[in-house]
């Protein structure tokens, strides 16, 4: 067997391959040749013919990676390999792992376990397979074979025949383990250096030097201070004790100033009794992991492109990050130092620190104003500060703060000059509204005057002819018939003209010629008068005497005188008749002028008087007459007793509007107009109704409103019905248009109290 | 004394006036008979005819009850050519009034109110004719 092969079979479970297998107990090692120079006792138990110096493509072939074939793959790859035994098919996963020189590599290896292949497939149990943390694993490998440990030691020492194997073997397991990134040392019971590692201790020389010595030696040998040393005995001692394991950090500082922060860990491998029979302590140098750790974090956290300053900081205002935005804005000219952050912030992490939620607020800093976070970070005793200059953002808030209040006060402005304008406004439409109410009542009143002049013109006719008449009448009596009567004739006729004129004066003209007829016969048949008394017939009538009158008559035609007492007498009448015509056209005239006054007369008196809402009615049917009298029916059914409470004059406005409105809605067809005033439950019920044209349902709901109208332009201004309208509801009455065939309003008003 | 004058209009108060005015100064020349319609007037005319009267004149108004002047006055001077025909107004004046009723069968119009002298002046021309 040449020098540098070892034998799996004879060495057993004792070989240094053994001792390395724990590290990974499914694992082949293969030299520079691919021939199979170890493997470890979970790969021998599940592979036969795995021995020392077999080639590794007699057993395997590379299923993964594929390339050229063969293990030129196996070269090839660089980390995952993928194998498969010849004889059973069965394959593996492995991690390969290169050795630092010498082309030498390892095989970590894990079988592809499936429903075809399970662990017993492979002859394993659990106990044979790797676990994940490696130096966990390989403590806990060599706590499982300390029996095997103890044993290995008891054959070093009896069969030193093996010794030469066990070197080639160590010195193979050596350059494994020296190519790990880890420190590693070996201890015995007594704390001596059993082995160490290249990443211990990188120096050959002081890597020898301290086999088989203690930290103390080395210290005092290489001069360097013992406070490690004294702490890893008392660790060591702690372990030895306890038999459990040990972790601690070592912080150094090198010559040339470089801080390090080590893991340590110190684990005992204890024999049967629970006695521990070695240590082995590991090394791992946490400082550029933390820093890597951090750098990424940060980085992540805080990317250097980002604007707005991020500051992390210790609860003492430390700072462990700060980004560019942070250094240009914040920490430069700040107060504090580049460690320390500004005062300002101090509170704020403290009020922070006491706070579940990320703390917010706005704080100055070099005239510049930032919103600012502050967050606690979770499980760290550090605090994230996030900041925001928005000296901008508020300086213009600022100013749109003073516009806006500019704005506002120029707004009120013209809200106060709106009010004083709406005002006057309103005053213009008041008084516009009033003009408009009175140019309605004027044009009523336009409409009405021709008829008015032709009632006014028929009385005054009458005053006129009746006045000359007198004045004609009055100067024949005077110069003549008086001259001729005596005193007896003239009191006769008197009385007599007293009597006559007691009747009524007025009778129609048919009636009038058959009373002439009647007359004449009885005078031609009487013959105390005889036909000579046919000539006075007519005259006679005209006075108001008749045949009622035919004793008095025959009186009268029998005084011897009688022609001078009947002369007399038809001229007395004709006076007293003339003074009664101008009495009654006189009446009417004043009824007119009086209808008429009542209805343009203003009166600021809003209270009004009682009066009686008949005689209201009839006196504006006055007004009307004319319009109405030759083509229009008026029919009335008015109470006596319906007094209201109101300014005349404004009421009458209601009964010419709607008899108007009336008047317009018959046009020029015939017509009737019915009105109605009854009393119910204290209050005056009035209809107005017509039967012409009626109001179209679009128009009924508009009707009351002011300025509406349908009539043509210049013929209403639509302030009529609305003018109602307000006069009743001033009154505390409602009007409102029936729904019936003909246009009917109902008015209802209360009436006055007796 | 076979002729008469015949006034119409509904106001028995205008036929007073007229009356009183007329029969002054026409009463031994011409009788004054009255109606307070155009169908009472038809009936008079025809009353007065059959005794032996004839109407020479007719004084009309013109907005009337039963049948306006105007039409009246139409369908009288179509039935009796000879009779002269006058119309009271209160109503129409002025040119478009006269227009108006001129071509509606009658030459003269009188506006309301009148005066004595202006009726009597208008009556005794259309009598002269």
């Amino acid at each position: 067997m040449a020098k540098d092969q070892i034998d799996f079979s004879s060495s057993g479970k004792y070989d240094a391959g053994q001792f390395l297998g724990a590290l990974a107990p499914l694992s082949i090692f293969v030299d520079s040749k691919f021939d199979i120079t170890s493997a470890s006792s979970g790969m021998i138990k599940a592979v036969d013919n795995l021995k020392s110096g077999v080639d590794f493509s007699e057993i395997f072939q590379v299923i993964r990676p594929k390339g050229k074939g063969g293990l030129q793959n196996l070269e090839d790859s660089k980390y995952f390999v993928q194998i498969e035994e010849l004889a059973t098919g069965r394959q593996f996963k492995c991690t390969k792992l290169n050795a630092t020189s010498g082309g030498c590599f390892m095989l970590i290896c894990n079988p592809i376990i499936n429903a075809e292949n399970g662990p017993s497939a492979y002859g394993l149990g659990v106990g044979d397979f790797p676990v994940h943390d490696v130096m966990a694993e390989y403590v806990f490998l060599l706590k499982a074979n300390k029996m095997g440990m103890t044993e290995a030691n008891e054959m070093l020492e009896k069969q030193t025949s093996l010794l030469e194997k066990m070197a080639a073997s160590k010195k193979f397991y050596e350059k494994i383990l020296n190519n790990i990134p880890i420190d590693i040392a070996v201890f015995d019971k007594a704390h001596k250096y059993m082995f160490v590692n290249e990443a211990a201790i990188q120096n050959k020389e002081r890597r020898d030097f301290i086999i088989g010595k203690d930290d103390f030696d080395y210290a005092k040998h290489f001069n360097i201070p013992i406070e490690e040393a004294k702490r890893r005995r008392e660790m060591f001692d702690f372990v030895k004790d306890t038999g459990l394991e040990k972790e601690w950090v070592q912080e150094t500082t090198s010559k040339k100033g470089e801080k390090k922060s080590i893991l340590r860990r110190m684990s005992p491998i204890l024999n049967e009794r629970d006695e521990m029979e070695m240590a082995i302590g590991y090394g791992l140098d946490l400082t550029k992991q933390i820093e890597q750790d951090k750098q990424i974090e940060s980085i992540s956290r805080f990317p250097k492109e980002n604007p707005h300053p991020v500051i992390r900081s210790s609860i003492n205002g430390e700072i462990s990050f700060a980004n560019e935005a942070a250094k240009e804005t914040i920490l430069e000219n700040a107060l504090g130092s580049d460690e320390k952050i500004p005062p300002q912030y101090i509170e704020l992490i403290e009020e922070a620190n006491e706070s579940d939620s990320p703390l917010e607020k706005v704080i100055v800093i070099n005239e510049k104003v930032f919103s600012t976070v502050i967050v606690k970070v979770p499980n760290r005793d550090y605090f994230n500060i996030y900041s925001v200059d928005i000296t901008k953002s508020k300086n213009i808030i600022e100013k749109r703060e003073t516009e806006l209040e500019q704005a506002r006060q120029t707004l009120t402005q013209l809200n106060e000059q709106l009010e004083s304008r709406y005002e006057e406004v309103s005053e213009n439409l008041t008084l516009a509204q009033k003009k408009l109410i009175e140019g309605e009542k004027l044009a009523i009143l336009g409409r009405l005057s021709a008829g008015v002049a032709h009632e006014m013109n028929t009385p005054l006719g009458a005053i006129y002819a009746s006045s000359e008449n007198l004045t004609g009448l009055l100067s024949s009596l005077f110069k003549t018939k008086l001259k001729e009567a005596d005193h007896e004739t003239i009191l006769r006729a008197f009385n007599l003209s007293e009597k006559f004129s007691k009747k009524g004066t007025l009778v129609s003209s048919r009636e009038e010629r058959q009373q002439v007829r009647e007359l004449s016969t009885f005078i031609e048949n009487s013959e105390i008068i005889g036909n000579h008394g046919l000539k006075y017939a007519r005259e006679l009538v005209e006075c108001g005497i008749t045949t009622d009158d035919a004793d008095s008559l025959e009186i009268i035609f029998n005084l011897p005188d009688y022609e001078n007492q009947i002369y007399l007498l038809l001229t007395i009448l004709k006076v007293r008749r003339s003074l009664s015509t101008i009495i009654f056209a006189s009446q009417k005239a004043a009824s007119v002028v009086k209808a008429l006054k009542s209805y343009v007369h203003e009166s600021d008196d809003k209270t009004g008087a009682v009066f009686n809402i008949k005689e209201s009615i009839l006196r504006t049917l006055i007004l009307f007459n004319n319009q109405t009298k030759h083509k229009i029916d008026i029919h009335l059914d008015l109470d006596d007793d319906s007094n209201i409470l109101g300014n005349e004059s404004e009421v009458s406005k209601i009964w010419s509007n709607l008899i108007a409105n009336s008047i317009y809605a018959i046009g020029n067809e015939k017509g009737n107009i019915w009105i109605e005033v009854k009393e119910i439950k204290n209050k005056l019920s009035i209809t107005f109704s017509n039967d012409g044209a009626t109001i179209p349902e679009a128009v009924r709901l508009n009707i009351f409103e002011p300025f509406y109208t349908t009539k043509p332009i210049g013929e209403g201004s639509g302030m009529g019905l609305s003018m109602v309208r307000n006069v009743i509801s001033n009154l505390g009455g409602t009007i409102e248009l029936l729904s019936q065939e003909k246009t009917t309003f109902l008015i209802q008003i209360p009436k006055a109290i007796k | 004394m076979n002729t008469a004058i015949l006034c119409v209009d509904d106001d028995k108060q205008v036929l007073n006036s007229l009356r009183i005015q007329l029969s002054r100064h026409f009463s031994k020349k011409h009788h004054t008979e009255f109606a307070q319609d155009a169908f009472e007037a038809f009936e008079v005319i025809d009353d007065l005819t059959k005794i032996g009267v004839v109407t020479v004149l007719v004084i009309s108004d013109w907005i009337m009850p039963g049948m306006n002047g105007d039409e009246f006055l139409r369908k009288l001077s179509a039935k009796h050519p000879a009779i002269r025909t006058m119309m009271l107004t209160g109503q129409i004046s002025g040119e478009e009034g006269e227009r108006f009723l001129k071509s509606n069968g009658t030459s003269v119009i009188m506006d309301k109110p009148w005066t004595e002298t202006e009726l009597i002046t208008t009556v005794q021309k259309l009598l002269d004719e």
